[in-house]
């Protein structure tokens, strides 16, 4: 029987990145997944926020959908970097120490939930290349895209190491045929959790400085998979446009957009035409669409 | 090598030099860290607003009429299907969050005020 996979979206995908969201059930289908979304779940329980101010609660609250995973019989799939850091983390620690994993059991109780430990955590990354394989992405391109992208793999990716995630997104724009231009901010963090804090730092130090980085360097676009990252490029390219210190910029994409132009779905598809943090017309115009 | 090409060679080594002035975070050592917490120091108030918003409607970012709008255009279906926004969702969340004490830890209510 074939893995079933339970995605998180999260909740800024469903709220302001739909056309990835939709992407991502487009590309998932063409390349034969049995994948749907995880049902019923709570928030993720961000973990630059909930983990730093209490972490039982932060537990707790990420049990709950591994506990809705165990149930559902998936392994669950984020492609936000802060929701699948909350996931894998919590996961990692339940699985480690049992005298954890029975006090969560306690509070999960109370609504009914039981974990045990059992789920997979995984990156859509990890799904993308771990169990499909660079291969087979490549047989079902149609179109190579010939684009020079900035990618932003994001600071929580790292969390395994520049070998595990960080390679997998380049592996896979290289399959689509993408031609990846570093920057000197590469590592960077897009500085979301920093806006709470000082927004001015956060917009022009850290997602201002890469938006303009990608501009100097003429890139079509800049290349994510985190919703917490769009977030705060979205949140910055506004900012940086009212005060017109931003002109232009090539647009926000999600790796799923660009596997789906490869597949052969065309921008309408799946709604990549709404994307306003670009100029999504003139890529259109380089992929000669 | 034509002008323009010669522009933007010009710009990247401007930006080469600006850049090795520049702090870029150290991934090994800072970014896995939050490297906000370094460089300033965040209290649980000034994240209060953003939680109690959170504790209120459930989620960071709820649906709005404008992404129920752009979610029919892209072809989905207007509510996630994941159902993080339910009525069923937030009270697990709140229950959880009782238990925990954690309403209690931040001085936030279960309508997402304050306590004070």
């Amino acid at each position: 029987m074939k893995r079933r996979y339970g995605f998180f979206p999260g909740c800024v995908m469903p709220a302001k990145w739909p056309w990835a969201e939709k992407a991502i059930l487009l590309t998932a289908k063409r390349l034969g997944l049995n994948f749907d979304y995880l049902r019923d779940t709570v928030c993720c329980a961000r973990p630059g926020v909930w983990k730093v101010l209490d972490k039982n609660g932060w537990i707790a609250l990420t049990s709950y959908n591994l506990a809705l995973a165990r149930e559902q019989e998936v392994a669950l799939v984020d492609s936000c970097n802060g929701c699948w850091l909350s996931h894998f983390e919590v996961n990692e620690l339940l699985r480690d120490n049992p005298a954890l994993l029975a006090k969560v059991n306690e509070y999960l109780s109370t609504i009914g939930k039981f974990y045990d430990g059992s789920v997979e955590v995984k990156h859509w990354l990890q799904i993308l290349n771990e169990d499909v394989g660079l291969k087979e992405i490549q047989e079902l391109v149609k179109r190579p895209l010939r684009l020079r992208v900035v990618r932003h793999v994001g600071c929580h990716a790292r969390k395994l190491g520049d070998d595990v995630l960080p390679r997998y997104f380049d592996e896979i724009l290289e399959a689509l045929g993408v031609e990846i231009i570093d920057t000197p901010y590469d590592r960077m963090c897009c500085g979301l959790l920093l806006f709470l804090a000082d927004p001015q730092t956060s917009i022009k130090k850290r997602a201002g400085l890469k938006l303009k980085t990608a501009n100097t360097l003429e890139v079509d676009a800049v290349v994510l998979t985190c919703s917490g990252c769009f977030d705060q490029f979205s949140r910055a390219i506004t900012l940086l446009r009212e005060e017109g210190d931003l002109p232009e910029n090539p647009p926000i994409l999600h790796l799923a957009e660009l596997l789906a132009l490869a597949f052969g779905f065309s921008p309408s598809d799946f709604g990549m035409i709404y994307n306003t943090t670009g100029n999504i017309a003139k890529l259109q115009a380089k992929l000669g669409k | 090598m034509s002008r323009k090409t010669s522009a933007v060679v010009h710009s990247v080594k401007k930006l080469l030099h600006e850049a090795s002035k520049l702090t870029v975070v150290d991934v090994s050592r800072e970014t896995l860290q939050y490297p906000w917490r370094k460089e300033i120091s965040v209290t649980p108030d000034i994240l209060k607003p953003a939680l109690s918003r959170e504790i209120r409607r459930g989620v960071v970012y709820p649906i709005n009429g404008e992404s129920l709008k752009l979610r029919q255009l892209c072809g989905l279906k207007p509510e996630p299907p994941h159902g993080q926004c339910s009525r069923k969702a937030l009270k697990s969340k709140l229950v959880l969050l009782k238990v925990c004490r954690v309403l209690d830890a931040l001085a936030l209510k279960e309508d997402g005020g304050f306590l004070y």
